[in-house]
């Protein structure tokens, strides 16, 4: 199979499988739409790792497909970038799908939540391997849709709210990027990002672009969409935070801006204090929040909040950073949700003062919550303490000494929030009712996402690389269009 | 094929087989003993041109090595890890969590020896924070009642940590060397102090300085001795100190303004709970708070920049290590045998455990630095150091710490050696056998550090080694030295003479107006940084939410909400079940269609 096969597979197999799910559905074979889902998403990663030698040793490779020629294409990048976030979500995305297999079981509408599931990826991979802003736009707003059908996957009048709001939210913030992309258009002609590289953009269609951006990674102040979704499965929220949704606006931000237009320099500092700020305010949020989904929630937003800082240093370490991030977090945030969905299962309550001494009635499940949240925290050896490093380092190679100090600060919140939470759910005296471990598969995925977040480390060499390596290609782009 | 990272790799792989052994207690108990002994085989067949220096990721290199003065270090953390495996044999069944403190052994053994070896300041730091995580579960183990304290060491060592990551990053970015190549000037921008002074924090927290300390008594009283004794009270202060050695002699030349912070935090970190101690009524925390004061010795002789300073320092942290850890096996034998640690129940325990006694009384001599003990040596030498760089008044504060630190230990003494009318206890091989080890260690110190001192002298490129014996010769200091002695023990004779018993000695302080309310204040943890850093924090993040954060949300709710109804009135009237309506919008969908397809 050729490159350019295997990523119209990446995309097509789930994108497109998934309207397989509810004819299964239809056909009274409800029991096979959750294998089907775990084969599609599946593949899809199986095949993203054909393509990891190409991303990281090749110059990129670039296919337009005319559509609507000359304005619209679907333009498909296969580089270090895409191969990373690609790699990243379908490997998490897979693992989240093999739990379902043991949590949404005998629940209503099971083919529905794999069709959307699948579907779910399906507009991810197609988003990260798009370089025509149309299609990225398309992708990412069927991405939205699905994100409104599962939140309220439960259907209860107040969990449909939740679900209209994040839609509403992520969806308002999209037509302000529409209209970003309209100005962007009618400045430069194109919806290309490819030739849109080392163009500037103007204050006023950064602002409106941003505005997705910001809605769609949560990000303070259009952030409170991301904790009102804690009442989807813990399935979906680990789907939305650890694979997917939050992580498309930070993908969105480097293909845009990192990878493509220039950001005038003035604006770099108030990006930077809109991410910082996010980290800020959700860690203290984080802090007096007992509500277990909804605390990790808030650390999803201020996790972000960093990893956009990596981004808004505009220098090679801070970006090498961010790119680990989104994959030590997506793996320590996935084990940490699915943690709270064995938890939710065993005890019936999201409300962290009702729990207590869980660690002698779920050994696995408490080890792996603890191994996660040291990630998070940023304590080594676990993943997460180098992607700090690097977006630390990078904002003191960038200048940003004081924002580095602060955001020092916020990690030292991360870490208060992070144990507070594992004392309070799985240590001291037992209270409410009896509990039990979760299902077999359930507590299989949650130890391998934690073996995960220890592992990273020991192969760190090689998502460094490619996060190098997508540094290194960005480098290459601009400097060519910087001599066009 | 090097065996330079094999005494990582074994603790760590045994580590992954404590879950298998959880049941059977006799073989988890030995497994921290295996570990150590394989580490000291390993250690002895290590060289000293034993070297790893690999690529790894961006400035994280695999550099390691085992050059004559990490061999020392190497040496004394492999004393320390087959004393603890040793005591471990017998107490590690008796702990409440006995499979997370072998856990936590094991991780502490693999992690001490990272540190030591790594000669890449990031690869320290890296094996640094794993025996965070290692001191975290040793404190856990100590069960229920530690959960509490142990989340606070992770947070203080965690915080001061960061404080060193921010430090570490803007001393790279300032063209320092994570190789510990040539040293950065401290004085030569503000920022170059900046990060000296984080890094410094972030060192000095993992020797117990001031006003990272406060978790460490606590600590004592809830952890298992053999995890005490392994961890804070020896390896930790060795890292911490051996650290804080390289930070002013290998990645930083200090200024005026870097000593002179490093002398304040000194002269504090001396001071800070001499009183407490002097009043304590438990054996474990009295220990843990005398070990906090020597740490602003350390301080002080590093402070110094100079040789004798230096020296004097690095001797004090091994000789401390050394009786601390032994003091510290003691007091949990005591502890067990007597049902609590308090004064009044170990009273005497020397006494009817003579082995022990013995041991602690070794200890003993090396805690209060009489000769010929490297404590003694240690402390001429950074009193040398402090006068010959002009710091008087320092090393005035500091001989006041010591003669309040002897009277202390005299107490404690008295109270182990105490009469008692107890019969002998017999005590297990395991409990008292590292017990006088380490005192005999402890004790000797002084001789092993004159017999090497040319090598050390060396290695750690000093001029020469003279200066150093001449710590033994009798000259002004080695009087006030004895005049340190010497008053430390009458204000121990003259509180004991007021005193109803050793164990009550002191206790007047309580009394006294101004003492004695700080004393209460200081029970009541209102001097504790970390508490009041946490109602900081609380109250910040109080505010935050409820003012900021959720005023964020009821907006976003309002406008959704408003935007919810103007929808649902609008789609009613389009959705209103007439036929014609519906007819009316496909239509014009299909001029939509239609419009696009042909244009």
């Amino acid at each position: 199979m050729d490159n350019q096969t295997t990523v119209l597979a990446i995309i097509g197999l789930p994108l497109l499988g998934s309207f397989l799910i509810p004819l299964l559905g239809w056909t009274g074979r409800s029991r096979l739409t959750g294998y089907v889902a775990v084969a599609l998403i599946g593949a899809a990663n199986v095949l993203t790792w054909t393509l990891l030698g190409q991303a990281q040793g090749g110059v990129p490779l670039t296919w337009h497909i005319p559509i609507y020629a000359p304005m619209v294409s679907l333009s498909l990048t296969l580089d270090a970038l895409s191969v990373f976030m690609a790699f990243a979500s379908s490997l998490l995305a897979t693992l989240i799908a093999i739990y379902s297999l043991g949590y949404i079981e005998h629940t209503e509408h099971e083919s529905e939540y794999y069709f959307i599931v699948t579907l779910f990826l399906g507009a991810m991979m197609g988003l990260v391997f798009s370089t025509n802003i149309i299609f990225l736009y398309l992708f990412w707003e069927i991405s939205a849709l699905a994100c409104w059908r599962l939140i309220g996957y439960f259907r209860e009048p107040d969990y449909i709210w939740k679900a209209d709001k994040a839609f509403l939210v992520t969806f308002g913030g999209a037509v302000f990027m529409l209209l970003g992309f309209a100005l962007v258009y009618a400045q430069y002609g194109t919806f290309e990002i490819t030739e849109l590289r080392g163009k500037a953009i103007g204050g006023v269609a950064l602002v409106l672009i941003m505005a997705g951006v910001f809605s769609k990674s949560a990000t303070v102040p259009l952030h409170t969409w991301l904790p009102d979704a804690g009442v989807a499965p813990s399935t979906i929220t680990s789907l939305l935070h650890a694979a997917i949704l939050v992580k498309i606006g930070l993908y969105g931000f480097a293909r845009l801006f990192c990878n493509g237009m220039v950001i005038p320099e003035a604006w770099h500092k108030w990006l930077l204090i809109a991410a910082l700020a996010s980290a800020f305010v959700s860690a203290c949020a984080a802090l007096q929040e007992t509500n277990i989904k909804r605390l990790l929630a808030y650390s999803t937003v201020s996790q972000i909040g960093y990893t956009f800082l990596g981004l808004f240093a505009f220098t090679r370490t801070g970006y090498i950073g961010s790119l680990l991030y989104i994959l030590a977090h997506g793996i320590a945030k996935g084990g940490l949700f699915l943690c709270a969905g064995i938890i939710e299962h065993g005890t019936h309550t999201k409300d962290m003062t009702k729990m207590g001494g869980l660690f002698r009635k779920m050994p696995v499940t408490a080890s792996a919550y603890v191994v996660c949240a040291l990630s998070i925290a940023g304590i080594p050896p676990m993943a997460g303490f180098f992607c700090k490093w690097f977006v630390v380092s990078g904002l003191v190679e960038g200048g940003y000494t004081v924002i580095a100090g602060l955001a020092i600060l916020t990690a030292v919140l991360t870490l208060l929030y992070m144990l507070k939470s594992f004392h309070v759910v799985f240590l001291g005296a037992p209270r409410g009712e009896s509990h039990r471990e979760g299902s077999p598969v359930m507590v299989a995925v949650v130890a391998v996402l934690a073996v995960l977040a220890i592992l990273v480390t020991l192969v760190l060499p090689m998502p460094y690389g490619l996060a190098s390596a997508a540094d290194s290609q960005r480098a290459i782009s601009a400097a060519t269009a910087l001599a066009r | 094929m090097t065996t330079l990272l094999l005494p990582v790799l074994v603790p760590l792989a045994l580590a992954a087989l404590v879950p298998a052994l959880r049941r059977n207690l006799r073989a988890l108990a030995a497994v921290p003993l295996a570990a150590a002994v394989l580490d000291a085989v390993f250690f002895f067949a290590t060289s000293s041109s034993a070297a790893i220096s690999e690529p790894w990721v961006g400035p994280f290199r695999l550099e390691f090595g085992a050059d004559p003065w990490q061999r020392l270090l190497l040496g004394f953390v492999v004393l320390f890890q087959v004393t603890s495996g040793i005591y471990a044999l017998r107490a590690l069944p008796r702990a409440k969590r006995p499979a997370l403190l072998a856990g936590s052994l094991l991780v502490a053994f693999a992690s001490a020896w990272g540190v030591v070896a790594a000669n890449n300041v990031l690869m320290l730091l890296i094996f640094w924070e794993m025996f965070l995580v290692a001191l975290y579960g040793a404190i856990h183990s100590g069960g229920e009642g530690a959960e509490r304290i142990a989340q606070k060491a992770l947070i203080i060592g965690g915080a001061s940590d960061f404080l060193m990551i921010l430090g570490l990053v803007t001393y790279l970015a300032l063209g320092g060397n994570a190789t510990f190549g040539t040293p950065l000037a401290v004085g030569s921008s503000k920022t170059a102090l900046v990060a000296f002074a984080l890094i410094f924090l972030g060192a000095g927290a993992k020797a117990g300085m001031f006003p990272f300390h406060t978790w460490i008594p606590e600590a004592a009283e809830v952890m298992p001795a053999a995890g005490f004794a392994a961890l804070p009270a020896s390896l930790e202060k060795v890292l911490g100190i051996s650290f804080l050695f390289t930070l002013t002699t290998r990645m930083f030349v200090l200024s005026d303004a870097a000593r002179g912070v490093m002398l304040a935090f000194a002269v504090v970190t001396a001071f800070v709970v001499i009183a407490p101690a002097l009043v304590e009524r438990n054996l474990k925390r009295a220990l843990a708070l005398t070990a906090i004061s020597p740490v602003g010795f350390m301080i002080a002789g590093m402070a110094t920049s100079e040789a004798l300073g230096i020296a004097g320092a690095l001797f004090y942290m091994l000789t401390h290590a050394s009786y601390k850890s032994g003091m510290f096996f003691a007091a949990g034998a005591f502890e067990e045998k007597a049902g609590s640690a308090s004064l009044e129940d170990v009273h005497g325990s020397g006494r009817t455990m003579p082995a022990l006694g013995l041991g602690f009384a070794l200890a003993f001599v090396a805690a209060i630095s009489l000769p010929p003990t490297g404590g003694f040596m240690a402390k001429e030498l950074i009193f040398d150091g402090l006068l010959s760089g002009g710091h008087a008044f320092v090393l005035a504060l500091l001989a006041i710490a010591a003669i309040i630190n002897i009277a202390v230990f005299c107490k404690l003494l008295a109270v182990v050696l105490g009469r008692t009318d107890k019969p002998a206890s017999s005590t297990a091989a395991a409990e008292w056998l590292p017990v006088v080890a380490l005192g005999i260690v402890a004790f000797l110190t002084g001789l092993i550090f004159t017999a090497g001192a040319d090598a050390f002298a060396t290695h750690l490129h000093f001029e020469n080694a003279g200066w150093i014996g001449a710590a033994w010769h009798v000259a002004p200091l080695t009087m006030a030295s004895l005049a340190i002695y010497l008053l430390g023990f009458m204000l121990y004779l003259a509180a004991r003479g007021r005193a109803a018993s050793a164990a009550a000695t002191f206790d007047g302080l309580r009394n006294s107006p101004v003492l004695g309310a700080g004393l209460a204040m200081a029970a009541e943890k209102k001097f504790d940084a970390y508490e009041i850093g946490l109602k900081t924090v609380e109250f910040v993040s109080h505010l935050v939410f409820r003012y900021f954060e959720r005023l964020i949300d009821t907006v976003t709710d309002a406008i959704i909400g408003w935007g919810r109804s103007l929808s649902r009135h609008t789609l009613s009237a389009i959705h209103n079940g007439v036929y014609s309506n519906y007819l009316g919008w496909a239509v014009i969908g299909l001029i939509a269609v239609l419009t696009l397809v042909f244009l």
